[in-house]
């Protein structure tokens, strides 16, 4: 009966605990959609991670990642590839082989990393191939190059025009290469665009004078990512004598903003929770200092000050979590509509992308946000109703009983 | 057989440090099934020796015995557990509470002594009945009239 009796008391003032409950509702809705809109910004951010930079695991040669030289090359690289194919679970593998090169066009020049690929085991491990936005990815003419849009800008190129890259061979000589633009490609990442020129391999082993069956890197892809370490630690154990890492070791700075999300939007959550805290210790103080006589009475008729704390503690507990439910409906709407058509960010799209991240973003609330916010949400009304219960427990009954309000 | 008795019993209040005895040296006794009715002029201590009868006080001086036990001598979460199990109040003001129906707030001090459902609803019903209030069980006490 004393959750009745506390569940009906925040109906006692409709205005009053509406005012509250709608406050409540709107901070938490707010706090829950940033939480979403966040989750959805760092899920793109982690997809295109994995789709177009890093794939799900890398195999290099021990030293190479942090002395990339062209010496540093994996020797049976094909054998590799064709063995870690048959492995359950596996997508795509694809060979590259990496060296860095200074490009030139007839009105610019600046240094890029020249990816070499062979462009069919590639599809199956990132989505360049489906980010042509000119051009064809590849095709059959004669050293053919794939540059990013951010590149294609700074050289002041377009399709079929012809760029040198001047890049050092096996033997330490430096040559110089022509190659034409089959594609330009746009995955909303600058810094990557600008970097990365993707050429056949066959035609870039070549140019260095590297065995054709040799690689700087092996990169996999998963077919579900839930089984990424599972077969990391599979590849890993496989090939110990390689350096096999996961994209969360290739990209650390994408890594700790995906865990740093979570932290963040709780510390968010909790400035929510704090003023609307005093709000709801205010209003309850209210309902106590009204309600003086009625628990003097209630007190004198045998209700212990156990019984008395718990009535205020619920129905603070009823208060918030009702201005709670609503916020979370609200938030849950606004994400599935957003979640579907997306959030245009694209006045601020050269920030965006030149950090990596999408400027259309889809908000993803999940059920594990809920839970949080919730579960805050107790914590915060159990706080908030000890003043409110202490002021409760220290009046005398007999003195209670005789008030006039 | 005696049930009630009082020894004794001082109460003094410190107002603005004007000492006031509100009740000086009574000592009563009462049998049980005894009527009784405690008449004085305003402010003679009838309601400050009520309340250290119910426990909602303690007298300065003096012990109040209610069948076996010396109610002055408990801790204040004991009287709150006698009072519950031992003592009924009548208040001057109806002191019902507001969102509680007819049923609800008699059967409220049986729900804290933690009777079955079966028990509070016979109980709650026949005293109800009793006071001809049995169509009205599920009425707020804003719904009834000052008599009922």
């Amino acid at each position: 009966m004393i959750a009745a009796i506390s569940w009906r008391n925040v109906w006692r003032h409709k205005l009053r605990s509406s005012v509250i409950l709608a406050a409540v509702a709107i901070g938490i809705c707010a706090g829950v959609f940033s939480w979403a809109f966040y989750k959805g910004m760092m899920n793109q951010r982690v997809d295109t991670a994995i789709a177009t930079e890093a794939s799900n695991i890398q195999i290099h040669m021990p030293g190479y990642t942090e002395d990339p030289e062209i010496k540093n090359f994996i020797s049976n690289g094909n054998q590799i590839v064709e063995d870690i194919s048959k492995i359950n679970g596996i997508k795509g593998v694809s060979k590259r082989i990496l060296t860095n090169a200074m490009a030139t066009s007839a009105e610019q020049g600046t240094g890029v990393l020249v990816v070499g690929i062979a462009p069919e085991q590639e599809k199956k491990v990132t989505n360049i191939s489906e980010r042509i936005t000119t051009g064809n990815y590849f095709g059959s003419s004669k050293n053919p190059v794939v540059i990013g849009k951010k590149l294609a800008e700074k050289l002041k190129i377009k399709e079929r025009s012809k760029i040198i890259l001047t890049l050092q061979q096996m033997d330490g000589t430096l040559t110089k290469a022509q190659f034409r633009v089959a594609g330009i490609y746009d995955i909303t990442n600058t810094m990557y665009e600008e970097m990365n020129v993707f050429v056949r391999a066959d035609d870039l082993a070549g140019i260095l004078l590297l065995d054709p069956k040799a690689c700087h890197e092996i990169a996999v892809k998963v077919i579900d990512n839930s089984r990424e370490t599972e077969l990391y630690n599979l590849i890993k154990s496989k090939y110990a004598a390689l350096d096999v890492k996961a994209w969360r070791e290739i990209m650390p700075e994408v890594s700790v903003a995906e865990k740093s999300i979570d932290i963040s939007m709780i510390i968010f959550m909790i400035v929510i929770l704090v003023g609307l805290s005093l709000a709801i210790i205010n209003t309850m103080l209210m309902a106590v200092l009204e309600r003086v006589k009625e628990i003097g009475m209630l007190m004198a008729i045998g209700m212990n000050r156990k019984r008395v704390f718990n009535m205020i503690l619920l129905e603070t507990i009823f208060l918030t979590l009702s201005g709670t439910i609503v916020g979370i409906i609200i938030a849950s709407a606004l994400s599935g509509y957003f979640g579907h058509f997306g959030i245009d960010l694209s006045m601020g799209t050269e920030v965006y992308e030149s950090m990596g991240y999408d400027s259309f973003i889809f908000p993803v609330l999940s059920m594990d946000i809920i839970i949080k916010v919730t579960i805050m949400v107790v914590i915060a009304s159990i706080l908030s109703a000890i003043y409110p219960a202490i002021k409760a427990l220290k009046l005398n009954p007999a003195d209670a009983i005789r008030t006039d309000v | 057989m005696k049930v009630i008795d009082i020894n004794n019993v001082h109460k003094t209040y410190i107002d603005s440090e004007v000492e006031i005895k509100a009740v000086d040296g009574i000592s009563l006794t009462f049998d049980e099934g005894e009527f009784a009715a405690i008449v004085g002029p305003s402010g003679s201590g009838k309601t400050t020796l009520l309340n250290i009868l119910g426990g909602l006080d303690k007298p300065s001086e003096g012990e109040i015995t209610i069948g076996n036990v010396k109610i002055n001598e408990l801790s204040p979460s004991k009287l709150i557990d006698f009072r519950l199990n031992n003592i009924g109040f009548v208040f001057q003001a109806y002191n019902l509470i507001p969102v509680l129906t007819a049923k609800e707030n008699v059967e409220f001090i049986m729900d804290l002594q933690g009777c079955s459902k079966a028990e509070k609803d016979k109980r709650t019903r026949e005293l109800l009945e009793e006071v001809d209030l049995g169509d009205r069980i599920n009425s707020r006490p804003n719904k009834l009239s000052r008599g009922q």
